[in-house]
């Protein structure tokens, strides 16, 4: 082999490697590890060094009227001085206050307060309990103290012991103690029992997700096997 | 041998035919107006403020109920009407079995049946006539249309009118037995007084039994 073959050969790998360190490194560059979860593309780095003030591991707490409404544990949280938001990341635990006491218990990818509203919205695989068990899971709650209120403007999945309630939309009463609802409701029984269809106005299921009231023209819908017991 | 084989090889085959056909799903479909309240898994479904429940070619409706989705039953009350093809029955208050197929209604219960009868009209149609039979319960079974009633029973056919202590229908065959202090009035004023009698609904068909038999007619001098 020629010297000058080998040295076209040389120059052309060494070439094609550079390429691929200035692509793997440079052009499609990895997130940072220490970016927040299902918002890397969101928070770029401008985004996060716009913050004045980013913490790691904490425990924020919202007030209102001097009475602890929320609660919650973060894995990052990041504030502006000029800013009326905090965004806390991977949070982890967070807590639901009524009358003092802790109603309702969530984890979150994301957490955005504000401080003009008071209101505390979680996206990002918000899984809500009560009790001490699982209650709903969805992509976006919207806690407002102000109104004793969750807003839930997307599908929601209500687990109960009897089964599984799927819904278009909620709301939760924390005074009230109930759950509201419109439209088409999906009620799965456990135990690959019956299912059925709810179409109304106006359902308010119990906080258990169990039972339910409907006022105005309500429609249920369901299937029996047509055999006799 | 080989026959015993064969044999068993198809009584397997229909026994698994049988096992794999899925047991068929009824869909029913129950509207409330004003208010529902539903109590658990388990639980009753209590309506108020007018329902409709539509099952088949039945469509039930009532002021009032309270339902087991999972049992299939309701009680209705208020205003309770059922139509079913050319039935129409309304009573103050019901019990309805959908997967037994039965409803068990009582209270000024009054079946109203379009009956086409064997008999022709002048332009050679065929009359149609409607029974009323109006009793104080009455159990219906939805599959066959067939009913028994008890409790002063009363029917009226044209100008035929009928009393009994009960009635039962056969739907197939048309026939409406009564029983029990049976009086019978026909178009022209004649009567029958007995212990059994069958009607049939399609036609101006009578016949009548009974251990002691009365029939009164008149005749034209």
């Amino acid at each position: 082999m020629s010297t000058k073959l080998v040295k076209a050969v040389g120059m052309s790998v060494v070439a094609l490697l550079a390429c691929a360190l200035i692509y793997a490194f440079v052009i499609n560059r990895p997130a940072s590890p220490t970016a927040g979860p299902g918002s890397a593309g969101d928070r770029g780095s401008s985004k996060r060094a716009s913050r004045d003030l980013v913490f790691d591991g904490v425990a924020v707490e919202g007030r209102e009227g001097g009475e602890r409404v929320w609660m919650l544990s973060a894995l990052r949280v990041e504030a502006g001085a000029g800013d009326s938001r905090a965004e806390m990341y991977q949070i982890t635990e967070g807590q639901i206050y009524r009358g003092g006491e802790p109603y309702l218990t969530f984890s979150a990818g994301r957490g955005v307060y504000d401080k003009k509203t008071g209101q505390l919205r979680l996206d990002g695989g918000v899984k809500v309990a009560s009790g001490g068990r699982d209650l709903l899971a969805t992509d976006e709650v919207v806690w407002d103290p102000k109104q004793s209120r969750v807003l839930i403007p997307g599908k929601t999945e209500i687990t109960t012991s009897a089964g599984v309630v799927t819904v278009g939309h909620l709301e939760v009463d924390i005074e009230a103690d109930k759950l509201y609802t419109a439209g088409d409701v999906l009620v799965r029984e456990a135990e690959g029992r019956r299912s059925y269809r709810v179409d109304g106005h106006d359902i308010r299921f119990s906080s258990d997700g169990q039972s339910f009231e409907a006022r105005g023209e309500t429609t249920v819908q369901f299937e029996l096997d047509d055999s006799e017991d | 041998m080989k026959r015993v084989l064969r044999t068993g090889v198809i009584l397997f085959a229909v026994a698994m035919l049988a096992v794999s056909v899925p047991a068929l799903a009824k869909p029913v479909k129950v509207t409330a107006y004003q208010s529902m309240v539903h109590k658990g898994a388990k639980g009753d479904t209590v309506i108020e403020g007018g329902l409709e429940i539509e099952y088949d070619d039945i469509v039930i409706t009532a002021d009032r109920a309270t339902m087991n989705m999972d049992a299939g039953i309701a009680k209705l009350a208020g205003k309770v009407s059922l139509v079913q093809k050319d039935v129409t029955i309304n009573c103050d208050s019901m019990d309805l079995d959908i997967k037994k197929k039965t409803a068990t209604v009582a209270g000024s219960v009054r079946l109203q049946k379009r009956e086409t009868q064997a008999e022709k009209d002048e332009t050679g149609k065929p009359k149609v006539s409607v029974i009323t039979l109006t009793c104080a319960r009455m159990e219906i079974f939805t599959n066959t249309q067939d009913f028994h009633a008890s409790g002063s029973v009363s029917m009226v056919r044209d100008k035929q009118r009928a009393r009994a202590d009960e009635a039962s229908y056969t739907s197939s065959e048309k026939v409406l037995i009564l029983t029990g202090s049976v009086f019978i009035e026909g178009e022209n004023k004649e009567t029958i007084k007995c212990d059994r009698a069958e009607l049939h609904t399609d036609q101006t068909m009578l016949a009548a039994e009974g251990a002691k038999m009365e029939i009164t007619f008149e005749i034209e001098e």
